[in-house]
């Protein structure tokens, strides 16, 4: 039963990056390879929060997300924006490049070694015992109630409000929306905005449950196939890809080899590239192939 | 009578360098359907973009001329800018969101002022003019058939409340029936609003059936205008836009093939 547990917090993990990916992506046919830095940044806004302003675990976490919800305004003022309109090359590019420099930027102000961000916060990762013989830690906790919570919220936002439709809208057609008045320019950063707050929140509770160095963005690239199984541009198809990897990589785990962990996304990628390239739930024509 | 749009010696290229519109002079009355009629590539689509906004995309450009909208000078406004001023176009393609239903489709709309209980009232509305909406409410509109796209369409440009109403292809690849109710729920919102229209089309009959005045574009300028009356009796129109007259369309390709020569010899 254990294995179940696991699985859930995996596919909370994934699902909860993958949002990012698929926001951004649906709204402006921009993949973000600069998820994985960003969604760590979040986790280091955390540490020089706690460190520079509060020592309170509980106020940090709440200035962390107002800090990462600036952090992914800008990232769309001052760089993304002048992306609208070039080709989405270009754009895609430009994260590469942004991941890169964040990578770079967070070594040089926060080291490369180690944190222990709960001990920081002097947050006890105290191990839930569910039933007999299932326990998960605080924060995987944290991290499965996040999940949903931020799922419900997104898709009631996108399908309920006036500014979830225009974010729909925008992405299917960017030019009717223009001619309809949409102004473009607050849609994308809405979907920037959203992204890197969702991502941010993963961040923090991933770092809180284990340790946090700069090479943990490549969870951010494991998750990725999650989004691109589902369906680059659907946010249920996200949870779903999540799923399907989170279950596959626990299942080779446990009675393979635990070596396999980090290849399992990418040959579930290569598989569904393949067979499915638009993924199970996307919109068939958004991929362009070669 | 006054003019709701004027456009003086208009010029626009694309890349910088293809020369699009050459000097092209229009004006749409206050309160009165226009026509534009003009062959493929002649530059309709152009004129209606030049009016209601280029985007970076485009990669377009006004290089002279003047557009005036209600007496101010609108030259090279840009979208969001132009819906503001209340020009609103109705794109010759991919004229509906597909992935959103037809509800949603009116309600995406931006329109500051009436956001909130209003909305219902304005949805409503847009029902009474196109009834066939109304029972499509919670469809997809990518799985609507031509018709009901064009009617969704212009619904949708109907909520962003324009004080001109910019139409690209009226009846394109549309059926003759649906055409017909088109023409007579667009009468209707006319006689009801008084809006002011530019309507772009191929079909001369479609065009006199609903505007008062028009225009003839031929590469890139206005080659005839006219009341719909003196129109209806150019031997010239006639024979290119309701395609009664073979002689008319030989001259009109003879015509075109000379001047591709020419630019291909320059
Ligand atoms: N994006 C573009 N880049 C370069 N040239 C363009 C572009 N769009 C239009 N043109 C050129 O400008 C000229 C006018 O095109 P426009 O689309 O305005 O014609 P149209 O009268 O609307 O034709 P149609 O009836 O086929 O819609 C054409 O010669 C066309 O090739
Ligand atoms: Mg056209």
């Amino acid at each position: 039963m254990q294995i179940v547990a696991n699985i859930v917090v995996l596919t909370s993990l994934y699902a909860l990056v993958a949002s990012g990916y698929v926001l951004v992506y649906k709204v402006s046919r921009v993949l973000n390879l600069a998820h994985g830095e960003l969604m760590i940044l979040g986790a280091y806004l955390l540490v020089a929060t706690s460190a520079g302003i509060t020592s309170d675990p509980l106020i940090a976490i709440a200035l962390t997300a107002v800090f990462s919800i600036i952090v992914g305004l800008s990232v769309y003022l001052l760089l993304m924006r002048e992306m609208t309109g070039q080709p989405v090359l270009a754009a895609v590019l430009t994260t590469v490049a942004l991941g890169i420099l964040l990578r770079g930027a967070m070594v040089l102000i926060w080291g490369p070694q180690q944190l222990n961000v709960a001990s920081m916060l002097s947050f006890e990762n105290a191990s839930v015992v569910l039933t007999d013989s299932i326990r998960v830690s605080t924060a995987s906790l944290w991290l499965v109630i996040c999940t949903v919570v931020v799922y419900l919220g997104l898709l009631a936002f996108l399908h309920m409000s006036r500014w979830g439709m225009r974010m729909r809208a925008s992405g299917q057609n960017p030019l009717l929306a223009a001619q309809r008045g949409i102004n473009l320019h607050t849609v994308y950063a809405l979907a920037w905005t959203l992204s890197t707050f969702s991502g941010s929140i993963a961040g923090v509770l991933v770092a809180l449950d284990s340790r946090l160095d700069v090479n943990m963005a490549v969870i951010g690239l494991k998750a990725f196939p999650a989004a691109l199984v589902g369906g680059l541009d659907s946010l249920h198809g996200a949870l779903i890809g999540a799923g399907v990897i989170a279950v596959l990589e626990v299942l080779l785990i446990h009675y393979v080899n635990p070596l396999l962990s980090d290849v399992v996304p990418f040959l579930v990628l290569i598989a569904i590239l393949i067979v499915r390239p638009w993924g199970l739930f996307g919109t068939k024509e958004e991929l362009n192939r070669v | 009578m006054t003019d709701i749009l004027e456009i003086t010696d208009l010029e626009v290229t694309y890349q910088r360098s293809i020369l699009a519109l050459h000097g092209v002079n229009l004006r749409v009355a206050k309160g009165q359907i226009t026509s534009l009629l003009g062959a493929n590539g002649a530059g309709k689509s152009t004129t209606l973009r030049a009016i209601s906004g280029f985007i970076g995309l485009d990669n377009a450009r006004v290089n002279a001329g003047r557009v005036r909208f209600r007496g101010e000078d609108i030259t090279g406004l840009q979208l969001p800018r132009t819906i503001h001023k209340g020009i609103v176009l109705v794109p010759e393609r991919d004229k509906v969101f597909t992935n959103l239903t037809v509800a949603e489709n009116l309600e995406v709309v931006a329109t500051s002022r009436e956001e909130g209980s209003k909305w219902q009232q304005i949805e409503e509305e847009i029902f009474v003019y196109f009834p066939r909406l109304a029972k499509l409410r919670n469809k997809p509109a990518g799985l609507l058939s031509g018709g009901e796209r064009q009617m969704l369409a212009i619904g949708g440009a109907l909520v962003c409340r324009p004080q001109l109403l910019l139409i690209d292809e009226l009846s394109l690849g549309l059926a003759p029936v649906i055409v017909d109710e088109i023409i007579e729920r667009l009468r209707e919102v006319h006689a009801k609003t008084e809006l002011s229209m530019l309507l772009v089309e191929q079909s001369a009959a479609v065009a006199f059936a609903l505007a008062s005045y028009g225009f003839v574009l031929e590469n890139g300028k206005v080659e005839l205008e006219g009341a719909t009356e003196d129109l209806r009796s150019n031997q010239k129109v006639l024979d290119l836009y309701l395609g009664t007259g073979s002689t008319g369309r030989a001259d009109y390709l003879a015509n075109a093939r000379r001047r591709f020569e020419e630019r291909a010899n320059v």
